[in-house]
């Protein structure tokens, strides 16, 4: 397999889950109007 | 009596009894359909998942897979990030905004915020959930025929009854109450599945590289993220790969879901136990589909979407097996269950409330509610038992219909302030049309996902009409106190 078929493969799901996390610190004590 | 049915008799018994525990608590029609907004993020966030994720996840998307290899990629990368977009934008706003605009419903919703006395939006949008879901309510019936089918040999049509008639009783009895709680159950069972049997391949077939090394021999192309295509090709599948994303915000019954939960602010801890559970349950799927090339490789398998079950008789002892196949019955239970309750709030609060019984009292509605229960999964069902789709298929119809009548709309009523009623019901309309039109032209579905044309008519009807309309209109959102 290519390097952009592993990159494709693996980066996104580890990316997507990091950006959850940031997202709840980020958002702590911000309500929403 | 073997173990894989004794393990499967278990786990309907306590889906029945939790239906019976729930009966009681259905006081309202607000607890029948938004279990009365009580629930806590851990069970929100489970049942969204579940209700989210079909047979579709554990049966089609392996299958796809399995059929045509890494090109289908795009759609797990789409979905998952979909996910985490609906879950960042759309929960807290969608939970603050219903309960302040006095709607448990998504048509009551746009209807009570942009004050629409002519009550057209709320009929369009009901027809659209009903004409959608009943499709979608079928593909998870024919999910569970096939599944009942391998595991058990119990005819396809005779696997639908049973999935069924036990979805219809707990779903009746309980209420959202009973469905969020079974959902919570699946839910577990859904993604342990997923993360299990891939996990068993890997280890049977002497590890990743053994893997890649087989497939690449004999399916080279199934390796291939772009499925050999180039150029303009390549691009339109990765765009329709990606467009399964814009579903989520635009799915009634996971909408609900946000709707229901007590504290708005435990949303944000949702977003990230959702897509943790995405991850794992979308990979999970993806390499399952890929591993069964290898498992059923000289062999002829005559329907892929079989190929999750018949993995895991293959390669686990009966008991584990029947366990793991009870996943993918519950991933069609938890969706089907959401979508009859869905449907049956919309018919129920409005329809039959607004316009057949204005002075219903509580009791009557839920009553009501049970009834229109009982005949949408009933219709669901002789459609189901005369259809020859397969369940990605069906899926993709509903999927892309509700994504593009609702997703537009909602996005654009949470976050833009000009968004006005017309604005809304154009988005709603042409959303809904160029998904049918487009579906029905093989030509067009060929060439692109029927999702892609549709959300972005329905983004630019919605925008532009809202533009058009927004002077000196008296049916824009109200401000919230």
């Amino acid at each position: 397999m290519s390097f952009w078929t592993y990159f494709w493969l693996f980066v996104p799901p580890v990316l997507l889950v990091l950006i959850g996390i940031v997202y709840y610190f980020v958002t702590d004590g911000r309500a929403e109007k | 009596m073997s173990a894989v049915l004794f393990g499967f008799i278990v786990y309907l018994a306590i889906l029945l009894t939790v239906g019976i525990l729930t009966f009681r608590f259905n006081k309202t029609l607000a607890d029948y359909v938004l279990a009365g907004r009580r629930l806590g993020v851990w069970v929100v966030t489970f049942s969204e998942r579940a209700s989210g994720e079909s047979a579709w996840l554990l049966l089609g998307l392996p299958g796809v897979i399995f059929a045509s290899g890494l090109s289908e990629l795009w759609v797990v990368i789409g979905c998952t990030s979909g996910i985490l977009f609906s879950w960042m934008f759309i929960s807290r706003r969608l939970r603050i905004e219903s309960e302040a605009n006095y709607a448990l419903t998504i048509p009551e919703y746009f209807e009570n915020k942009y004050n629409d006395t002519t009550r057209t939006i709320r009929t369009f949008g009901t027809i659209i959930i009903v004409f959608f879901f009943t499709f979608y309510v079928c593909a998870q019936f024919i999910g569970a025929g096939k599944v009942l089918n391998v595991t058990f040999g119990i005819p396809e049509f005779w696997g639908m009854v049973i999935g069924a008639l036990i979805i219809l009783f707990y779903t009746i009895m309980g209420g959202f109450m009973a469905v969020a709680w079974t959902d919570f159950v699946q839910s577990l069972l859904m993604v342990f599945t997923l993360v299990l049997l891939p996990i068993i391949g890997l280890i049977e077939f002497g590890g990743w590289d053994k893997i890649i090394a087989h497939i690449a021999s004999t399916k080279a192309d199934h390796l291939s993220i772009l499925g050999g295509n180039t150029g303009l090709l390549a691009t339109l599948s990765i765009i329709s790969g990606l467009a399964w994303g814009f579903g989520y915000m635009g799915q009634p019954h996971l909408l609900a879901r946000f709707m229901a939960i007590k504290e708005p602010d435990q949303l944000r801890k949702g977003a990230v136990i959702g897509i943790s559970w995405a991850v794992l349950a979308f990979w999970g799927a993806m390499f399952i589909g890929l591993f069964g090339i290898v498992v059923f490789s000289g062999t002829q398998v005559a329907d892929p979407e079989k190929v999750m079950p018949m993995m895991a008789t293959q390669l686990l002892p009966g008991w584990l097996a029947g366990i793991l196949i009870s996943g993918a019955i519950a991933a069609m239970m938890s969706t089907a269950d959401s979508q009859l309750l869905v449907t049956t709030s919309a018919v129920a609060e409005d329809i039959y409330h607004n316009f057949i019984n204005k002075k219903a009292t509580e009791k009557k509605l839920v009553n009501v509610s049970r009834l229109i229960t009982f005949c949408v999964g009933v219709a669901a069902f002789i459609i189901a038992s005369q259809s020859k789709e397969l369940v990605f298929t069906m899926v993709a119809f509903a999927w892309s219909g509700l994504g593009a009548a609702f997703g537009p709309a909602l996005l654009l009523s949470l976050w833009w302030r000009k968004t006005t009623r017309e604005g809304i019901l154009a988005g709603m309309i042409i959303g809904t049309i160029t998904v049918v039109v487009w579906h029905f032209i093989p030509q067009l579905t060929g060439l692109l996902f029927e999702m892609v044309p549709a959300f972005i008519m329905a983004f630019l009807a919605v925008w532009l009409v809202s533009l058009i309309t927004y002077r000196n209109n008296k049916m824009i959102a109200k401000p919230l106190n």
